[in-house]
């Protein structure tokens, strides 16, 4: 059972690092029509590009040597988060899923925004000033979102949930709609691209990386948005894994087939959107957050 | 008085006692004061102050193969009679040669005094002086506008670079020469508090290519030079082959058939709507819409292959000569250009109102870059600039050339002045284009289009404006002997650049680009003028809190 | 945000897709469009007439003893067609082809090699045989002038010694 368990979570990291690649150029396949383009050629596009980066030699710019910690440190945050996703078994994190959920996410935003800080340049201090104050909003939004989607299961820990979660609709519905919204800001897509707009004299964590060191930069901000959509998947199937019992490879298929529907919606988004400006994109999130934590936890409290 | 004097336009004649000659040049649309060098700032501040006339540029000429010495030409203009006015400077000395500066009544002729300073070594007296043109590494002794010096001149190159000014400025974020927000190499500097910007600093000519040098030497000749002008601007680079041609016409009275005159006017709306379509693009980019680029990209390839159907090139049409057009409209070719002309316009609105409907494009459009109408004025700001801070000011309307007097169009004029404004204005002017252009092709007279048989006179002048899609674009031409003996060129984007200062104050960082973007920018048009904002002193007053630490000023 | 994403679905999907996969498809281009230039070194005189007009010296002469080249350099041409328009022969034809991209500078370059004339006097080489040969023509319905195949310096000699054998001798 265990090593069923151990195996399926390490599928899922592996997928996920095999999948999010895929999945963008999927993406960017999706913005390109919109765009009436034909886009990339082949799904294995953004595959081949990180592997062309590979290949090439290492730079290290002057002063940018501190950005490699922190690049690899987002990298491991955002794998041992995926680990504590039910992937139609227990996690190996279980019961306290929920707990490592939350810091390894938050590692993973902390180190993002570490490389752009270590990385000494000018706009990445700005990509990275923008990027601190916007997560900060939304990491609060997240811990409250996520305790709440718990809350309405009965059972702290996602894993459980699936298991012998006792869920109360109404609740649930508000509080999945509270982590969604987070959930769509963390993955860093227009309007909330916010640390890596170029031509808004911003430029994040990629502006000093190069070569291998971007290609691993790149992977991070694939992980990073392959975790947002899995979490709202993960949000989305529990109910299902409950009531029809969909465990084991179905439940990993679930979560999986989910998480490739979330990532199409939110890019959907992403291309019918403009960029938002900082201090509008965090007035706008709190005008959101607060009615709806307030509505999640007014409902939880008095048991609808 | 004598009879001559008489004839003096009324709204120069406060200006009578003052000037020792005067002369209608260019066909009768502008006047040529010559006015002693004692006289020159009293001339210079009732034209502009007390007349009402708006500064064109200035043009510093080396005439001592003429009559033995320098001579500065001052132009205005006088919107409400379409008239130009050319103050006429002789200066006799031959080695320091100096005019009193006019800067002081008159701000916007600020940089180009700089630049016959570089250029031909015309001292500016009365104010401070910096090199601006010239790169650092220029020898101080070789002014490359005079005749004597060759135009192939290359000086040795320097062997070491200059130090960064890193330590003057305490605070900013240096965007450029190359950065992914702009589009062409220029240099700004944003004093920023926090994510506000609190000023802001330009230093351009990082591709200035001495083009009106190489116009005056004799590898060239007047066709040839329609050529290179089409070559200030990858964008608008027909409203500088038209303005060129223009001038050579009238002041050399050539004769030119009035079908090719409709041609030009044509295509000159062509050049329109893909330029404002390109704007719209680019715009939508900035502010991180990629869709709304694309769409417009999409719509405005439409214009580039009408272009191209129309002259043979996408861009740089080679259609002008002196004297006529190259290449006829022919009826086969009517159909096809009202489809492409229909399925803009409507492609245009849906692509329009798809960007302006997009919530964060519409908010970071509306209230950001704020340009006053009082400021707009002041700093004598053209084209859709101008327009969408409420100055009414076309020159299509105000001093018709080529068919433009033939055909009704609409200027549209908003009041806000912002980015939002800015937009609109360009928007509804690709409608208007649209209308002008199927307007041309019914009323285009039959005939021919082009007169090879012309003979120019030398030492003729001419000025000539032309509404480039950014504005006013100015050429000034004095006739020479089988090519120009001068050619001044100002382009729009010249006379935009100062406005950019009011706009970007007190703004979020984030929304410079776009708001740098909204005059539309034509750097290289620009560059090869000068510009640079020389009002320095103020900076490290009003930086005061420094948060983010320029890196490199590279 | 529905509105924009609605909009923006429904103007792709009236669009369809509008690029093309060059350089594997052809490119958009128009029957007016100019291209590079080709001389037809069978018909061109080297008259220099296209050299002349030429804006941006992408055409030049290249002279040495006893021929003449007339060079194309593709690298320096605007595609403006000026050439072809000034061509008293029909030499140059515009063509349409733009994909010049190339790692050999010789790549773009067209030469038109042309013999000169030698003088029967002196020796020397002048004006390019095909120039010559069509001034032999349209003379040949007149009389042909004596000195024709003279170089033009030969020719001044040997006129002003006739003309003092004529007023002095
Ligand atoms: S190509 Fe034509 S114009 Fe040029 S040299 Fe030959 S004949 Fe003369
Ligand atoms: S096309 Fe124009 S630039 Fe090219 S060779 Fe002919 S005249 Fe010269």
């Amino acid at each position: 059972m265990s090593f069923i368990n151990l195996a399926l979570s390490l599928a899922l990291i592996g997928v996920a690092v095999a999948v999010a690649p895929i999945l963008d150029t999927v993406d960017r396949k999706l913005r390109a029509r919109l765009h009436s383009r034909i886009g990339p050629p082949t799904l294995l596009q953004t595959w081949y590009d990180i592997a062309k980066l590979l290949g090439k030699e290492i730079v290290v710019s002057e002063g940018g040597s501190a950005v490699v910690v922190p690049l690899f440190m987002t990298v491991a945050s955002a794998l041992l988060a995926l680990s504590a996703l039910p992937p139609g078994v227990p996690s190996p994190l279980a019961p306290l899923d929920l707990l490592y959920l939350i810091m390894f996410s938050a590692a993973a935003h902390a180190s993002f925004i570490l490389v752009a800080v270590s990385s000494g340049n000018v706009y990445a201090v700005i990509g990275g000033f923008r990027e601190f104050v916007l997560v900060s909003v939304n990491e609060v939004a997240f811990v409250l979102g996520l305790t709440a989607v718990a809350l309405s299961t009965g059972v702290l820990s996602f894993s459980g949930a699936a298991y012998y979660g006792d869920f109360r609709p109404i609740p649930y519905i508000v509080s999945f709609a509270l982590l969604s919204i987070c959930l769509y800001v963390s993955s860093a897509r227009i309007p909330f691209d916010l640390g890596e707009a170029e031509p808004e004299l911003a430029s994040g964590v990629l502006i000093e990386l190069s070569g291998p060191l971007l290609a691993i930069g790149i992977i991070s901000v694939l992980l990073k948005r392959f975790l947002s959509a899995s979490i709202t998947a993960a949000a989305i199937a529990l109910p299902i894994m409950r009531y029809i019992g969909a465990y084991g490879l179905s439940g990993f298929s679930l979560l999986l087939a989910l998480t490739i529907t979330v990532w199409i919606i939110h890019s959907l988004i992403a291309a019918s959107l403009g960029r938002s400006r900082v201090e509008v994109a965090v007035k706008t999130l709190i005008s959101l957050y607060i009615p709806l934590t307030l509505l999640a936890y007014t409902l939880l409290l008095f048991g609808v | 008085m004598n009879q001559h004097k008489d004839l003096l336009p009324q709204r120069l004649r406060p200006l009578e006692s003052l000037i020792q000659e005067w002369r209608w040049i260019d066909k009768g649309r502008a006047v040529m004061l010559d006015v002693k060098r004692d006289k020159l700032v009293e001339v210079a501040r009732i034209l502009y102050k007390e007349i009402g006339a708006f500064f064109k540029t200035c043009a510093g000429v080396d005439e001592r193969p003429l009559w033995g010495g320098f001579a500065v030409y001052h132009i205005f203009g006088i919107d409400e009679e379409g008239l130009d006015v050319v103050i006429y400077v002789k200066i006799p000395e031959k080695d320091h040669p100096w005019v009193p500066s006019i800067v002081r009544e008159v701000p916007a002729a600020d940089w180009c005094e700089l630049e016959f300073r570089d250029m031909l070594g015309i001292d500016p007296r009365g104010r401070l002086t910096q090199r601006l043109v010239l790169p650092d590494d220029w020898p101080e002794d070789v002014k490359p506008l005079r005749k004597d010096v060759p135009y192939g001149y290359r000086p040795p190159r320097a062997e070491e670079s200059r130090p960064v000014e890193a330590g003057m400025y305490p605070s900013g974020v240096p965007v450029g020469p190359y950065h992914p927000a702009l589009h062409e190499p220029e240099y700004f500097e944003l004093y920023v508090e926090g994510e506000e910007v609190v000023d802001v600093r330009y230093r351009g000519f990082h591709v200035h290519r001495g083009i009106e040098k190489l116009a005056e030497s004799p590898r060239f000749d007047y066709n040839k030079v329609t050529f290179l002008a089409e070559r200030i601007c990858g964008i608008c680079g027909f409203v500088h082959s038209c303005a060129y041609v223009m001038a050579v016409e009238r002041a050399g009275k050539v004769e030119v058939p009035e079908r090719a005159e409709y041609i030009r006017a044509l295509l000159l709306e062509v050049e329109r709507l893909h330029s404002h379509l390109l704007w719209l693009g680019v715009a939508a980019h900035l502010l991180g819409y990629d869709a709304g680029f694309m769409h417009a990209w999409r719509v405005r390839e439409k214009t580039m292959i009408l272009a191209e159907y129309l002259t043979g090139s996408r861009k740089t049409y080679g259609m002008n000569l002196v004297g006529g057009v190259r290449k006829d409209i022919t009826p086969e070719k009517v159909p096809k250009i009202l489809r492409v002309l229909e399925e803009v316009a409507e492609g245009t609105k849906k692509v329009a109102d798809m960007i302006v409907s997009v919530p964060q494009v519409r908010k970071r459009l509306e209230g950001t870059g704020v340009l006053r109408r009082g400021d707009a004025a002041a700093l004598s700001v053209v084209g859709p600039v101008a327009r969408a801070s409420g100055l009414n000011r076309d020159i299509r309307k105000d001093y018709p050339y080529l068919a433009y007097k033939d055909v009704s169009f609409m200027v549209p004029v908003y009041s806000e002045g912002d980015n939002l404004s800015r937009t609109l204005v360009r928007v509804e002017e690709v409608f208007e284009s649209v209308e002008i252009i199927k307007q041309l092709l019914d009323r285009m007279p039959p005939g021919d289009i082009l007169n090879e048989e012309w003979d120019i006179e030398p030492g003729k002048y001419a000025v000539t404006s032309v509404e480039a899609p950014r504005g006013e674009d100015t050429h000034f031409l004095i006739t020479g002997v089988g090519r120009p003996y001068r050619w001044r060129v100002r382009a729009p984007t010249y006379a935009n650049i100062p406005a950019l200062r009011p706009m970007l104050r007190g703004q979020e960082l984030a929304d410079a680009p776009i708001t740098i973007a909204s005059i539309d920018p034509c750097f290289s048009c620009t560059d090869r003028m000068l510009v640079i904002d020389v009002r320095t002193g103020k900076r490290s007053v009003l930086v005061t809190r420094p948060k983010v630490r320029v890196v490199s000023l590279g | 945000m529905v509105k924009p994403i609605l909009k923006l679905i429904t103007v792709a999907k009236e669009v369809g897709v509008v690029t093309r996969k060059y350089p594997y498809e052809s490119p958009l281009l128009t029957e007016e469009f100019r291209g590079k230039i080709e001389i037809d070194a069978s018909i061109c005189w080297g008259c220099g007439a296209c050299v002349k007009a030429c804006p941006s010296n992408a055409l030049t002469i290249r002279e040495s003893m006893d021929v003449m080249e007339l060079v194309y350099f593709a690298g320096r041409c605007i595609f403006c067609g000026r050439c072809a328009d000034v061509c008293p022969t029909g030499a140059i034809r515009v063509t349409k082809e733009f994909e010049l991209a190339t790692d050999e500078l010789e790549d773009l370059e067209q030469v038109v090699i042309h013999r000169k004339v030698k003088c029967p006097i002196c020796g020397k080489h002048f004006v390019p045989q095909p120039l010559e040969k069509y001034v032999c023509e349209k003379c040949a319905k007149g009389e042909i002038p004596t000195y024709m195949m003279v170089c033009p310096e030969c020719r001044r000699k040997v006129g002003v010694k006739k003309m003092i054998r004529c007023k002095g001798g």
